[in-house]
This record gives structure tokens, C-alpha cells and sequence, in this order.
């Protein structure tokens, strides 16, 4: 299995500097969990635009960091912004999940 | 059925609207938005014709056509199904080569998820599914016209906008504003910038335009998608203020309709997410050059 996140793209304006990496795996974590916290409330209230919005800044920091898969989850959450509840609580799970193994990627660095 | 059409701007559509769904007293009504430069290229009539189908159930409906951007469409009974037809028929009138707009091309508009005026208006005007109180007509058209205030200058910001305008062109250090609403992005982009100019870094267009005119920056990059507005908006209202701004505009989207409204609002360049270094310090060179063109120019003169 590929890793979580791929770190070229970050590298590209850290220049690998791991102290700044570092900086940034805490900054990229908080923002995450906030888009993740608004998708849930989004959800959990029928918001389709809150929706979109909150999978579109998502997907733009996970490309940011390098997070590929979490990014493309994100992109499948920002176009299925009509989709059904059940469809969306499904892919909130599969974020949810991926966002998991980035945390536990990034700490362990 | 007649459809009823009204053009206007967003300020008298969103009076009109809430007068409307006040007057109705209806249970059930639905309200989308939709995003027309998602949409081929059709006149309002057409659209309207071709929308009419979605509509047929409705015991009321009312279109506005707010600007080349928007367009809402309220209607009263069977909101949900309404939605999902409506839905449809804008799908079926995608502009070839839309695969991930920058806004979705319709949705259902959320008194509670937005921040802006209409969210407000409607939050205290309705009394639909989320069962929120009801505010009288005028306290909302006060609540709501006190965020008009959004790019307003005072007296004393325009002294001090004027002060700093003099000496941008002779800065040594550049002064550049980030205006990102991720915690991550401007904290990424400013560390990198910081070593070598003034950085300046916000979350939303009502700080990104104080801070403009408090320093007048040589640069600002530009996200699209801020939570209070569209960095669109603000750079339009920057390039009004100051023709010779250099803004870059930063974004996941490179949608034609992005690329469009940046080119119309005149701004100077145009980063993809993920952006590197190289990107953004070409991006800086640029704006560089731009300076020492104008300052040989000036001299020539």
C-alpha cells in the first residue's frame, strides 16, 4: 500500500527543512479537523453548499501537504454535494478514516 | 403556468424574497441557487423555458436573476422534489467541459450554513424545517444592511490608505497580504514569504480589504473560496480602488469561469493549489519587473 501522503509536494516549499515540516504537519492537522468537523455538521443538518465548501478547502490543503488519497476523497465528497445523506455519511467515513492514517503517518515522522 | 421573472440585483432580490416567503405563510417551500456560468450560454427566457417542467407542481414560484452569476429560484409546496428536478434539468444544461465547477452548479441555500445576507434575512423570515424564530421585516433589513459595511473606507483609513500608497512604489522590503481562510495555507505561504518581505496574513475578505488599505500592500495573493464572500469580489473592489494593485489569485479551481472573472477584474496572475515556490517567486519577479518598467518610464518622462 502507498503512503498516506506523499512529501515531495510539501518539500516543494519546505525544502525539507524538517522543524518547518513539523510546523506544518500540526498547522495541516488543525485545518483538517475543522473542514472535517463542518463536513459532519453539514451532514448532519442537509447543508449541501456548507458541504461543498467545507470538501473544497478540504481538498485544496490535502494537495498542500501531498495527501493524495485524502484529497481525492475530497473531491468525490465536493462533486457528490447533492448526493443522498446515506452516500455522504459513507464517504464522511472513508475521510474520516484516510484523515486517520495521514495523522498517524505524520506523527510518526 | 406562468413563471414570474424578476432581473435584479442581489440586494432588491433578496428584499423581494423575504417579502415573498413572508406573504406565502407556506409550510413548505424550497430555494436553490444556481451557478450560471456552470450553464451553456442561454438567454433568460430560454432558461426560463427550459426550467418551466422542473416547476409544473408548484403552487408558486418566482425566478430572480440576480447578476451574470446567480440566479434563485424559490417556490412554494413539494420543495424536495422540486429540488431534485430542478436539479436534473441544470445538469442537462452543462456547458461542455465544466467537470468541477467552482461552486455547485445548483443547491439548496442554507439559511444557517452561510454567512452571507441572505442567510440572515432568511434565518429570521421563515419559519420552514429548522424552526427558527421569526424576526419582523425591518430588524432583518437592519441585521442584514450592516454587513453591506463589508468594503466601505472611513475618513481617517483613506488618510492613512493615501500615506502608505505614496510609498509603496519606494519600499525596499515588499509588503505582501495573504488573504487564505486555511490555517495551513497562510501559515505555509507566509513562512516562506517571510524571510524576505512584510507579510501580512488573513482568513477573510473583510480583514483582506482592512488590511489593504492599512498597508497598501505591493502584493496580495488571493484565495477564491473564503468563507465571507468571493475573493473575486474583493479583488475587483481592490483593482477600483487601486488600478496599478498587483493581485494573484490563489485557488484549487482553473475553471473557466474562475479564469474569466479573474481576467474581467483584471488581476495579475494565477496560482494553482498546490503551489511551490518556484510558482510563487515567479510570481514575485514578475510583479518586480512590472515596477522597475514603471519606474523607468517615469524617469524617461
Amino acid at each position: 500500500m502507498t503512503r498516506s501522503v506523499n512529501l515531495a509536494v510539501l518539500h516543494e516549499m519546505t525544502d525539507g527543512d524538517l522543524s518547518f515540516d513539523r510546523r506544518m504537519f500540526k498547522a495541516f492537522l488543525k485545518s483538517a479537523y475543522e473542514c472535517l468537523a463542518t463536513l459532519d455538521k453539514s451532514w448532519a443538518k442537509g447543508m449541501d453548499m456548507a458541504w461543498y465548501q467545507a470538501a473544497h478547502a478540504f481538498k485544496g490543503i490535502c494537495l498542500n501537504l501531498g495527501a493524495e488519497r485524502l484529497g481525492q476523497l475530497c473531491k468525490e465528497a465536493q462533486e457528490q454535494c447533492t448526493a443522498k445523506a446515506q452516500k455522504k455519511k459513507e464517504l464522511l467515513k472513508a475521510i474520516r478514516s484516510e484523515l486517520e492514517s495521514v495523522r498517524q503517518y505524520l506523527e510518526s515522522l | 403556468m406562468l413563471i414570474e421573472t424578476v432581473e435584479s440585483n442581489a440586494k432588491a432580490a433578496l428584499l423581494a424574497l423575504v417579502k415573498e416567503i413572508n406573504n406565502q405563510h407556506a409550510a413548505a417551500w424550497g430555494l436553490v441557487t444556481i451557478h450560471r456560468p456552470c450553464l451553456k450560454n442561454m438567454t433568460n427566457d430560454e432558461l426560463v423555458l427550459a426550467l418551466k417542467p422542473a416547476l409544473q407542481e408548484v403552487t408558486r414560484q418566482k425566478i430572480f436573476f440576480v447578476d451574470a452569476e446567480t440566479i434563485y429560484v424559490t417556490w412554494f409546496g413539494m420543495p424536495r422534489k422540486t429540488h431534485q428536478k430542478l436539479s436534473a434539468t441544470c445538469h442537462s444544461l452543462l456547458r461542455p467541459g465544466i467537470i468541477e465547477p467552482s461552486a455547485p452548479v445548483i443547491a439548496y441555500l442554507d439559511p444557517l450554513a452561510m454567512g452571507d445576507e441572505l442567510s440572515v434575512l432568511l434565518k429570521g423570515a421563515t419559519s420552514n424545517s429548522e424552526g427558527e424564530q421569526k424576526m419582523p421585516f425591518a430588524d432583518l433589513a437592519r441585521e442584514v444592511w450592516r454587513e453591506k459595511s463589508a468594503f466601505t473606507m472611513t475618513a481617517k483609513q483613506a488618510d492613512r490608505y493615501n500615506k502608505m500608497l505614496a510609498q509603496k512604489t519606494m519600499r525596499t522590503r515588499l509588503t505582501i497580504l495573504i488573504v487564505e481562510d486555511q490555517y495551513f495555507l497562510r501559515n505555509l505561504l507566509s513562512e516562506v514569504l517571510l524571510t524576505d518581505y512584510e507579510i501580512d496574513a488573513v482568513p477573510g475578505i473583510q480583514e483582506g480589504w482592512d488590511h489593504y488599505l492599512e498597508k497598501a500592500p505591493n502584493i496580495v495573493f488571493l484565495d477564491i473560496q473564503l468563507p465571507d464572500g468571493s475573493g473575486h469580489a474583493l479583488a475587483k473592489k481592490i483593482k477600483e480602488l487601486d488600478p496599478s494593485s498587483y493581485i494573484v489569485m490563489v485557488t484549487v479551481s482553473n475553471q473557466l469561469d474562475d479564469v474569466e472573472l479573474a481576467k474581467q477584474n483584471h488581476v495579475d496572475g494565477f496560482v494553482l493549489k498546490p503551489f511551490n515556490k518556484k510558482r510563487i517567486s515567479d510570481c514575485i519577479d514578475h510583479y518586480l519587473a512590472m515596477r522597475n518598467q514603471s519606474a523607468k518610464k517615469r524617469s524617461l518622462v
